[in-house]
């Protein structure tokens, strides 16, 4: 009976609580609020292709100074068996 | 009035389209505003708390985070409750450190129109559950939601959700038996 009782209250406090709405306005503020946020998925991608464009580089300068050295390397020994030939 | 897409309208949010969140505010808040009010007590703080929610939800929408499995409305009464309940936490824990009296400041500042009175007179009589009891309480016999659904929302189970509210029932009826000794 008592148990009944609370739910009577509850029920009679939802029916009363029933048109219960925010403040004139209220969704203009939550706009403007989620407009000036700053927008992490975009700046995200942004950063993860600036990432990507800098690995890119990365590999062509190592790719790069790589066959500048194998050059290198076989001009040093080129020289060499120019040296032991010579005598 | 025309059925509106608000899958749709997520989808656009998530594609940049800030302006189409207004769609979603325009037909979701008094739903989310109504079960947050009765969460908090008050409709100061109802605001604050949706405001917040709403904010989350544009952060989620915006990264993708929302996966349409379940209904928009759905997930934005789920994100909308977690936001109130850790708001409910927050003040539990202010009113542990806080030594003003918070029932004279209340009766102070008690309304006059019969949603907010009626608002009130529910923060009155729930405001010392624990808060894990009073969402219970709020979700299940004043939003009419499931056990399940509430177990959902909690992020307990349904037993633990049952327990809740035996213990919810169980102090407000002393409560209410202590009241009805001092009248």
């Amino acid at each position: 009976m008592k148990n009944e009782t609370e739910e009577a209250r509850l029920e009679s406090l939802r029916e009363r609580t029933q048109n219960l709405a925010p403040s004139a306005g209220f969704g203009d503020r939550v706009l403007l609020m989620v407009e000036n946020l700053p927008r992490p998925s975009r700046s995200g991608r942004e950063r993860l292709f600036a990432l990507g464009l800098f690995a890119a580089a990365a590999g062509v300068a190592m790719f790069l100074s790589s066959g500048a050295e194998s050059s290198l390397d076989a001009r040093t020994i080129s020289s060499f068996d120019v040296v032991e030939l010579e005598p | 009035m025309a059925e509106v897409d608000l899958t749709l309208a997520a989808r656009r949010v998530g594609e940049g389209r800030t302006a189409d969140f207004r769609i979603i505010v325009e037909h979701t808040q008094q739903m989310l505003f109504r079960m947050v009010a009765r969460m908090m007590g008050n409709q100061a703080d109802a605001e604050d708390v949706l405001q917040e929610a709403y904010v989350k939800a544009f952060r989620a929408l915006s990264e993708g985070s929302f996966d349409g499995r379940s209904k928009l409305e759905s997930w934005l009464y789920q994100v909308a409750s977690h936001t109130a309940i850790d708001a409910l936490r927050r003040r539990a824990t202010r009113r542990t450190k806080d030594t003003v009296d918070i029932d004279s400041t209340d009766v102070a500042q008690a309304p006059t129109a019969d949603p907010e009175l009626a608002l009130f007179e529910l923060e009155t009589w729930l405001k010392d559950l624990p808060v894990e009891q009073r969402a219970a309480v709020v979700l299940k016999s004043i939003e009419g939601k499931t056990t399940r659904e509430v177990a959902e929302i909690l992020g307990c189970s349904e037993g633990a959700v049952e327990q809740r509210l035996v213990r919810a029932r169980a102090t407000l009826r002393r409560r209410r038996g202590d009241d009805e000794e001092r009248n």
